[in-house]
């Protein structure tokens, strides 16, 4: 049986590489997809670089000195007059006037916001504190205790190891990891099912003395081994941007050495194993690649509807559920959290199972479909 | 020995084999003859193991096809009805998997490949991928296949069919050869030129009945028909009217 399984891995895999289309979809996709990403964080980290470093053009700083000095006590860069490249802050003449007689003076804001999103919410937020900061003080000068307006204060405090941004990404950049593999396992999976189907190529295969089970594990194989290499170069490129690209600040804190590439390949081995057998059972309901095409397509929203379901899901419960386990274990490898190892063993035991259902049905199947199409 | 006693077979209410006996042995070419529909494919599927009788009993060498597949396919070369090639693989690849596949590996598996390329003509095309062969080169491939394991038993389903009249004197040829060597060949075929050169003996299938079993000659006389053609359309009338 080993000997048939490695004629029959053999046979599909030298197919698989010399399928244009399956061999151009790994490469450019498991390429894009970790450079999309890095591109996406990178706009994100020159948004919140630019905000730290813009110069803020003050028209009418002369009417209100206090706030420029309230602003550059923040961190702020100003210049006085039009700035025509940033953001600029427009005192009105008539603004000290009203502030002086109780009426509400308008400042005005001007960006371009699809450039200065950032900048302009920092500097908002720091108008913002200013008006609250009048509003104190002329309450004290009323008599009136600061404290009616503050019953109490709010001190925040992260008690996690890592950043809550690395915390917010984490589960992010794995998504779109196993994504890529996904979209890498689409077309070979498709080939070597459907595909196949329609070319009669299972006829012959049956024909031989070959144990039924040894056909599907043998295709079974290849996708994996299409999937883990799709995979390996998504990580290899991702953690070869994330460490070599600038991110300005925008510190993800992941741990990207070359044994938790290592590993992390390994996690995810069994669940590219679960999704290959999945897309080939779905596939093999088709008789056309075309077919294949739409049916592989249902396939791949199963992890989606997982994903989206354990949102619901208590907190505690999550490392137990499908495509959450793996992503959580994930998370924690690359943020250098303690790994809980029990509810992932559990899960992918399930996984196991399901694949395992998988082969038994489709080397069930085959011979019957292959007689429908003679 | 192959021996076939009382097929039949239903596809729900339609009756695909409803009487099918025959045999054959080694060093014999049988041909069995018969109409689109006649029940020739059932009969190969069920001597596969590919299906199942719903009565008679079927035996490659003394091994139940359908209770243990692997052990009676051992023993078997089949030509399907689709020649189902892997685009993506050469046609010396074609054979190297299905000869490993029937246990031959190493120094044995290579010498069993180029004996087979040399022996259909195949050397200028061995080292190219099957997707653009022509028909004619994909029958050979398919040929290939299910003899590169040198086989007791050569089942071929209609396989001249596309074929130009320099590839099926060569075919012929070919057949004529691994009867000599020993090979017990099942060939079924519509081509009553064919049929009449190469069998040794023939099996007239009708409406999944066998109308009538023997020589071109015995044939010939029992119809009373100057033809094997002649022939044939008699005994099918003659099978048509007994069903």
């Amino acid at each position: 049986m080993p000997r048939i399984i490695k004629l029959l891995f053999l046979k599909e895999i030298t197919e698989a590489r010399r399928d244009k289309r399956s061999l151009i979809t790994v490469l450019v996709i498991s390429v894009f997809i970790p450079l999309s990403a890095m591109i996406g964080f990178y706009v994100q980290s020159v948004m919140k670089d630019k905000a730290e470093t813009i110069e803020y053009g003050i028209v009418g700083g002369q009417n209100d000195p206090a706030l420029i000095g309230f602003l550059n006590a923040r961190g702020f860069k100003t210049t006085d007059g039009e700035n025509d490249d940033g953001v600029q802050l427009v005192i009105p003449d008539d603004y000290r006037n009203k502030l002086a007689t109780g009426y509400v003076p308008r400042l005005t804001i001007r960006a371009d916001f699809s450039d200065s999103t950032e900048a302009v919410r920092k500097l908002e937020k720091s108008l913002k504190a200013y008006a609250n900061e009048i509003g104190l003080s002329r309450l004290v000068a009323r008599g009136v205790s600061p404290i009616v307006l503050r019953p109490f204060t709010v001190n925040v405090e992260d008690t996690g190891e890592i950043s809550v941004l690395t915390r917010y990404v984490a589960p992010m950049i794995i998504y779109m990891f196993l994504m890529a593999s996904i979209y890498a396992l689409m077309p070979a999976s498709i080939d070597c099912t459907a595909g196949e189907r329609e070319r009669n190529g299972t006829f012959p295969l049956l024909l031989q003395p070959l144990p039924p089970i040894s056909i599907p594990i043998g295709k079974l194989l290849m996708l994996v081994v299409t999937g883990m290499i799709a995979l390996s170069i998504t990580v290899t490129t991702g953690f070869i941007a994330y460490s070599n690209v600038s991110l300005k600040g925008f510190n993800l804190g992941f741990d990207m050495s070359f044994l938790n590439g290592i590993f992390f390949l390994l996690i995810a081995l069994p669940t590219v194993m679960v999704l290959a057998a999945m897309m080939m059972g779905f596939a093999s309901f088709a008789k056309s690649f075309k077919e294949g095409q739409a049916y592989v397509g249902l396939a791949t929203l199963v992890p989606l509807v997982f994903v989206g379901a354990g949102f619901a899901l208590d907190q505690s419960w999550r490392p137990y559920f499908p495509f959450w386990s793996e992503t959580l274990v994930l998370s924690n490898l690359l943020s250098g959290e303690a790994i809980t190892w029990l509810p992932w063993l559990m899960t992918i035991s399930g996984y196991m199972v399901i694949v395992g259902l998988c082969m038994w049905w489709m080397s069930r199947s085959m011979r019957r479909q292959a007689l429908h199409s003679q | 020995m192959i021996v076939t006693r009382g097929l039949k077979k239903s596809y729900g209410k339609v009756e695909a084999l409803k009487d099918v006996s025959f045999h054959v042995e080694r060093g014999e070419i049988v041909a069995l003859l018969g109409g689109n529909g006649s029940g020739k494919s059932t009969s190969i599927n069920i001597l596969t193991g590919l299906l199942k009788a719903d009565c008679g009993s079927v035996e490659i060498q003394g091994i139940d096809p359908f209770r243990d597949p692997t052990r009676a396919r051992r023993k078997l070369g089949v030509f399907p009805d689709k020649l189902g090639l892997f685009p993506n693989l050469t046609a010396r690849e074609h054979l190297a998997f299905f000869g490993g596949v029937h246990g031959l590996s190493g120094p044995a598996l290579e010498t069993a490949v180029d004996e087979t390329v040399h022996m259909l003509d195949m050397d200028s095309i061995a080292g190219r991928l099957t997707k653009g062969f022509s028909h004619g080169q994909m029958v050979k491939v398919a040929l290939g296949r299910a003899m590169v394991h040198n086989p007791d038993y050569l089942i071929l389903d209609e396989p001249s069919r596309g074929l130009d009249v320099f590839a099926i004197r060569q075919l012929r040829q070919l057949l004529l050869r691994l009867r000599d060597g020993g090979t017990g060949i099942l060939f079924s075929s519509h081509v009553m030129q064919e049929v009449e050169i190469l069998s040794t003996r023939m099996a007239i299938i009708a409406d999944g009945l066998i109308c009538a079993e023997g020589t071109a000659p015995e044939l010939k006389e029992k119809a009373g028909a100057p033809s094997l053609e002649e022939a044939f359309m008699a005994l099918v009338g003659k099978g048509h009217r007994d069903a």
